[in-house]
């Protein structure tokens, strides 16, 4: 797909999409779309829900583009725009409660043997899905964003120990679950 | 893809880099609808402020007249810290007047003396006085007599036109010469002090009545207008002719004002206007064939647009389908028609409007040009009509357009005939006209500015 990597472009067309100009918000929509729908795929229970986030994110794209500071990339502050979008919508259905106490001696991949398995994006992004929203949540934050815990803990308003916990819970689960994939797909 | 689970964090992550979902369709639609949606939603609170300023002022001003008028009752000299000075200085020549009752005796005694600038400054006082009073009497005519009126006379035309103070003092200085003081005292002499008394009092019933004119700045005026409207089209669409095609469907009916307005007259003649005014405007629509359209939520209705606004109309009884060429259910497809009747369209306003006057008075009659601005809110915008195929007839009423702007700016020009009926009352012949330098519509085929004639009569009062 093509993205805007000319600073120039990029800057005349998020000028016209400030000003209002629907038909460059078209664009930029077109431009972004289909790889920001892949991003809240990540943070949504399903596509439904992701196409909402979507929705959300590019509402609020629009509305705060006159804060975009062409000092990174727009690709990267669209992404921090559906991320937040997720974000919001999760608080606000109150799912992100801790579910277990943070223990050490919980579940620790890197003693894992390597184990390979073959499997497509879509059945990962599966498998994040089945995760509890709040495994899901703290799981893509630490992986797919690079969060520090201590971060992770601020946003969702929790401890940094659950978040800990939670990590751990979320990598065993998708462990579990590409095990049993790699099982069948033996079988 | 191949995943070791040791490192499944650096795969996921990865993987989340790379993943583009396809686009389902109709997403874009509801954005782009939501995004209208919210423009419209922030227009309304950008303007929310106006609306409140607008009733701030409306509730504030007949406050402010009630208690200025209240204050001036009450404490009259309070109302004249800002008035201009020669009512002051007339009273206080008045009072000089009235303390001195006997001014001939002093003139008599004085006239061989050295005056002092003091007492040269009382004489100009008395002066002053016997003008007035002299004035009074002229007219009114309190003076049959018909030589001492024209001695009166005399004696006042020069006394204006040569300060008694200067001419004695310079003359006197100068030896006398050609000083004739006795004249004076004689033209004096001939009022009796009976008819100065009574001149006094008729003077100061003259500066009271002149003062309670400059306290009397506010009224308020209720009005009722008869107006034709018409409207100015513009279009920016890209079917041309949409804009006769609205003219010729629609015809503008009488329509009305009812409004309250306040007037605070700041100087002799000029003045600002503001207010509260009601306006419903009515168009007869005549009957036309409107088509079925995907509206911005993907649903499919028919849409209804006039010079006003749209609205989308889904009537309930069966439809043909432009697909199937079958009678389908409540099933509309894009490109399908149907007729509506004569329709009623009522859009009402209120205006808050901004205005200054200037008056010009002759007796009882004045004439008040004003011009200025007003904004005008949208109150409500209904239609009601029929619609029909060749099966049913449904009656629709549409209570909300779209399409219509919520406030809009208007040039007000006004020609108000005023005639004073008593002390506090008069009626007023308000021709008005009034014309849009902002559309009323938005996001509609055509962008429309109204305009009108008014006809107004109205009762004033005032404080």
């Amino acid at each position: 797909m093509q993205r805007l990597e000319n600073l120039a472009d990029c800057q005349q067309l998020i000028k016209k999409c400030m000003d209002g100009d629907r038909i460059s918000q078209a664009k930029l929509y077109t431009l972004y779309a289909g790889k920001m729908l892949g991003v809240c795929m990540w943070y949504a229970k399903n596509k439904e829900e992701a196409e909402e986030i979507l929705q959300d994110g590019f509402i609020r794209a629009f509305t705060y583009l006159h804060k975009f500071r062409a000092e990174g990339s727009f690709e990267g502050w669209i992404r921090k725009i559906m991320v937040n979008a997720a974000l919001f919508k999760y608080r606000n259905k109150s799912y992100l409660k801790p579910l277990v106490a943070y223990s050490s001696d919980t579940h620790d991949v890197a003693e894992m043997a390597s184990v390979f398995i073959q499997i497509e994006v879509k059945e990962l992004v599966k498998l994040i899905q089945s995760l509890t929203p709040a495994y899901r949540m703290v799981f893509n934050l630490f992986v797919m964003e690079g969060m520090k815990h201590r971060e992770i803990a601020k946003i969702l308003g929790i401890s940094e120990g659950t978040s800990k916990s939670n990590l751990a819970d979320a990598r065993a689960a998708l462990q579990r679950s590409l095990r049993t994939k790699n099982r069948m797909a033996l079988v | 893809m191949k995943i070791n689970l040791r490192h499944i964090d650096e795969l996921f992550h990865d993987a989340s880099h790379q993943y583009e979902e396809v686009l389902p369709e109709g997403l874009w639609e509801r954005i782009d609808a939501k995004l209208d949606k919210e423009k419209a939603d922030s227009y309304k609170k950008k303007h929310i402020f106006w609306k409140r300023i607008s009733v701030i002022l409306f509730l504030f001003i007949p406050g402010y007249v009630l208690y200025e008028s209240t204050v001036v009752k009450n404490n009259p000299h309070q109302s004249f810290k800002n008035k201009p000075q020669p009512s002051i200085a007339q009273e206080s020549q008045l009072k000089t007047k009235v303390n001195n009752p006997n001014p001939i005796v002093l003139l008599n005694q004085d006239k061989s003396a050295n005056l002092t600038q003091q007492d040269l400054n009382h004489l100009g006082n008395i002066q002053t006085g016997i003008i007035l009073a002299g004035k009074f009497i002229q007219k009114q005519n309190y003076l049959r007599n018909k030589t001492a009126y024209q001695q009166i006379s005399i004696f006042r035309k020069e006394a204006e036109t040569k300060p008694i103070n200067y001419l004695y003092l310079t003359e006197y200085q100068q030896n006398k010469t050609n000083f004739d003081i006795d004249r004076y005292v004689n033209f004096l002499n001939q009022i009796p002090p009976a008819t100065i008394n009574e001149a006094a009092t008729g003077v100061k019933n003259q500066i009271k009545k002149a003062s309670d004119k400059i306290k009397r700045d506010w009224s308020v005026t209720g009005f009722a207008s008869y107006d034709w409207s018409q409207y100015r089209l513009d279009n920016d669409a890209p079917k041309p002719n949409e804009d006769k095609n609205i003219e010729e469907k629609e015809t503008h009916q009488p329509s009305y004002s009812l409004g309250i307005t306040t007037t605070w007259q700041f100087g002799k003649r000029w003045a600002l206007q503001s207010g509260l005014i009601y306006s419903n405007t009515s168009i007869a629509i005549d009957p036309k064939k409107i088509y079925a359209v995907q509206q911005p939520d993907g649903n499919i209705s028919y849409k209804y647009i006039i010079s006003t606004g749209y609205a989308y109309v889904k009537p309930g009884f069966v439809t043909p389908s432009g697909t199937t060429n079958a009678l389908t259910l409540n099933s509309t497809a894009i490109g399908d028609s149907i007729s509506t009747a004569n329709a009623e369209h009522h859009i009402v306003y209120f205006s808050v409007p901004f205005l200054i006057k200037y008056k010009i008075i002759s007796q009882k009659v004045s004439f008040a040009p004003a011009a200025g601005i007003a904004f005008n809110f949208l109150t409500s915008a209904k239609v009601k009509t029929e619609v029909e195929n060749a099966f049913a007839r449904e009656s629709i009423f549409i209570n909300q357009l779209e399409g219509t702007r919520a406030i809009y700016l208007s040039l007000v020009a006004e020609a108000g005939l005023q005639y004073q009926l008593s002390g506090n009352f008069s009626v007023n012949l308000l021709p008005t006209f009034k014309y849009a330098i902002s559309p009323i519509t938005k996001n509609n085929i055509v962008k429309t500015y109204p305009y009108s004639f008014g006809a107004g009569l109205g009762l004033s009062y005032r404080f």
